[in-house]
C-alpha cells in the first residue's frame, strides 16, 4: 500500500481511485441508515432502542457524504496543482542542463512558483484531516453497529432482518478503512 | 477542468468524450479527446497538448480509473494531438502509442523509447482491446500526411480526428445539433487544411460504406444520426487542397 516507488502520477490514480470508493461506501453508508430508520418506525415501541440507533446511523451516514464531498473537491485539486507542478518540473529538469548558459545570458531560471506549491500543501493538510475525521467515524459506526447487533437480538420477531441490517452496516464501515488507510498513507509519503 | 459525456455504452464497452474546458486559455485550440473502454481496458485518443494535460487527466480520473490505460493512439503528428505524451509515459512508461509509421521517429522529441511507438502501416490495421477490435482507417493528406481515424465497429463510432473539425465558442454543446449553422464553423478550417481533393473523395468513399452512428471530432461537436451522413455528403463536395492566391487562402481560413 505504500505506494513510494511509484511516480506521483501513479500515486495520483490511486488517490483518486481510493477516494471514489470510499465515496461511493458513504453513500451506501447514508442509504443503510435510512433504511434502519424506516424498519425502526416500522416496529414502532418494540423498536425504540433501535430507533436511537438509526439515527445515528443517519448522522453519521451524513457526516461521511459530507466529508467525501470535500474529499472529491480536494482530490480534484490535487490532481490539478500536481500535475501542473509536473509538467513544471519536467521543464525545469531540461532547462536546467543549459542552466549555465541562461546564467551566462543573464537570465534566471524560475523555480516552481510558490501558489501552486502552497495550493499542494494546502490541500493535503485538508485531505489528512478529512481522513482522520472519517477514521473516527469509522471507530464511532463500529460501536454503533455493535450496539444495534445486541438490540437486533433482543428483539423476538425482528432479530434476523436487524442483524442483517447491522451486519450490513458493518461490512460497508470495514471497506471505508483500507481505501482511507491508501488516502493516508499516499497523502503522507506519494505526492510530492 | 474538462468535462466528461458518455457517448455510448454497451455493459462495460464504452466511449466517453472529453471536452469543453471553461477555464482553457483563449489563445489554446480547444480539443476533444475520446476514451474507449472495453472490460478493464481503456486506450486513450489524441490525448492532446502539454498545457492541458492537467485539465485533460483530472477528467480522465473522474470518468475512468487511468491505471486502465492500455494504449494512445495519436491520429498524426501535431502538437494539439500529442504533445502530452511525456507525461502520459509518466502514469504508466509502458504504453505504447499507435500511430503512422510516417511519424515513429518524429514523436520521441516528444518523448518515449522506441518501443513506446506501435507504427500503423498505410494500409492501416486492427488494435485489440478488451472484447473489442477497432480498426485504424487511413485518411492520409485530411490534413497530415500521416493519418488515421479510428472506427468501432460494435459502437458504430467513428473517431475523425480533424476531419470534420469545427472552432465553435466554448460554450456550444458537444453534440451538433443544427448541422447548416454548424457547418458554417467548419468550413473554412476544412478548405484551409485539408491538404487534397482526392484524399477527400477517396475518404468520402470509403467511409460512406461504414455504419456509422456517431462522428467524433477533435475539435468541435459529434456528428449524430444523420448529421453523420450528411456531414460525408458536405465534404464530399467542398473544394480543398492547396489554394493558389494569398487572398483565397486569406478567405479560407
Ligand atoms: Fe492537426
Ligand atoms: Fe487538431
Amino acid at each position: 500500500m505504500a505506494p513510494t516507488t511509484h511516480s506521483p502520477l501513479e500515486n495520483l490514480a490511486e488517490l483518486s481511485e481510493a477516494a471514489k470508493s470510499v465515496a461511493f461506501a458513504a453513500f451506501n453508508l447514508h442509504l443503510l441508515g435510512l433504511n434502519a430508520r424506516v424498519l425502526a418506525t416500522k416496529l414502532g415501541d418494540k423498536g425504540r432502542a433501535f430507533s436511537v440507533l438509526s439515527n445515528e446511523w443517519v448522522v453519521l451516514g451524513t457526516l461521511f457524504e459530507t466529508s467525501m464531498h470535500r474529499l472529491q473537491t480536494l482530490t480534484e485539486k490535487l490532481l490539478q496543482g500536481l500535475s501542473h507542478s509536473m509538467v513544471r518540473r519536467k521543464r525545469a529538469r531540461l532547462l536546467r542542463e543549459c542552466a549555465a548558459d541562461f546564467t551566462r545570458l543573464g537570465i534566471q531560471l524560475d523555480e516552481e512558483p510558490p501558489t501552486s506549491a502552497t495550493q499542494v500543501r494546502t490541500a493535503r493538510v485538508e485531505l489528512q484531516s478529512v481522513v482522520d475525521e472519517a477514521m473516527r467515524g469509522c471507530l464511532l459506526g463500529r460501536v454503533i453497529a455493535r450496539s444495534a447487533k445486541i438490540e437486533a437480538g433482543w428483539s423476538d420477531d425482528s432479530r434476523e432482518v436487524l442483524t442483517a441490517l447491522a451486519n450490513d452496516f458493518e461490512q460497508q464501515l470495514a471497506s471505508i478503512l483500507p481505501s482511507l488507510r491508501t488516502l493516508d498513507v499516499l497523502q503522507r509519503e506519494g505526492l510530492t | 477542468m474538462k468535462t466528461t459525456v458518455e457517448l455510448f455504452r454497451e455493459g462495460d464497452h464504452a466511449w466517453v468524450a472529453v471536452t469543453r474546458d471553461p477555464l482553457k486559455a483563449s489563445h489554446l485550440i480547444d480539443t476533444n479527446e475520446y476514451l474507449v473502454t472495453s472490460g478493464n481496458q481503456t486506450l486513450i485518443t489524441d490525448p492532446g497538448g502539454i498545457e492541458i494535460f492537467p485539465s485533460v487527466f483530472s477528467a480522465v480520473c473522474r470518468a475512468i480509473d487511468p491505471r486502465t490505460l492500455i494504449g494512445i493512439f495519436a491520429s498524426h503528428q501535431d502538437p494539439d494531438i500529442i504533445s502530452s505524451l511525456s507525461l502520459w509515459l509518466e502514469l504508466n512508461p509502458k504504453l505504447p502509442l499507435y500511430t503512422s509509421w510516417l511519424w515513429s521517429s518524429f514523436l520521441p522529441h516528444f518523448g518515449g523509447e522506441a518501443s513506446t511507438f506501435v507504427s500503423i502501416p498505410d494500409e492501416g490495421r486492427d488494435i485489440s482491446l478488451g472484447a473489442i477490435t477497432l480498426r485504424a482507417v487511413p485518411a492520409h493528406y485530411l490534413h497530415s500526411s500521416g493519418n488515421f481515424h479510428l472506427y468501432d465497429p460494435k459502437a458504430r463510432l467513428l473517431f475523425s480526428g480533424d476531419v470534420g473539425a469545427a472552432m465553435l465558442p466554448l460554450d456550444a454543446p458537444l453534440i451538433v445539433k443544427d448541422f447548416d449553422a454548424h457547418i458554417t464553423h467548419a468550413e473554412g478550417f476544412h478548405r484551409r487544411w485539408m491538404g487534397s481533393n482526392e484524399a477527400r473523395r477517396d475518404w468520402c468513399e470509403r467511409v460512406s460504406k461504414l455504419a456509422i452512428d456517431q462522428l467524433c471530432p477533435q475539435h468541435g461537436a459529434v456528428y449524430q444520426g444523420a448529421d453523420v451522413g450528411r456531414f460525408i455528403n458536405w465534404f464530399a463536395e467542398l473544394e480543398v487542397g492547396v489554394l493558389k492566391t494569398p487572398e483565397a487562402l486569406r478567405q479560407a481560413a
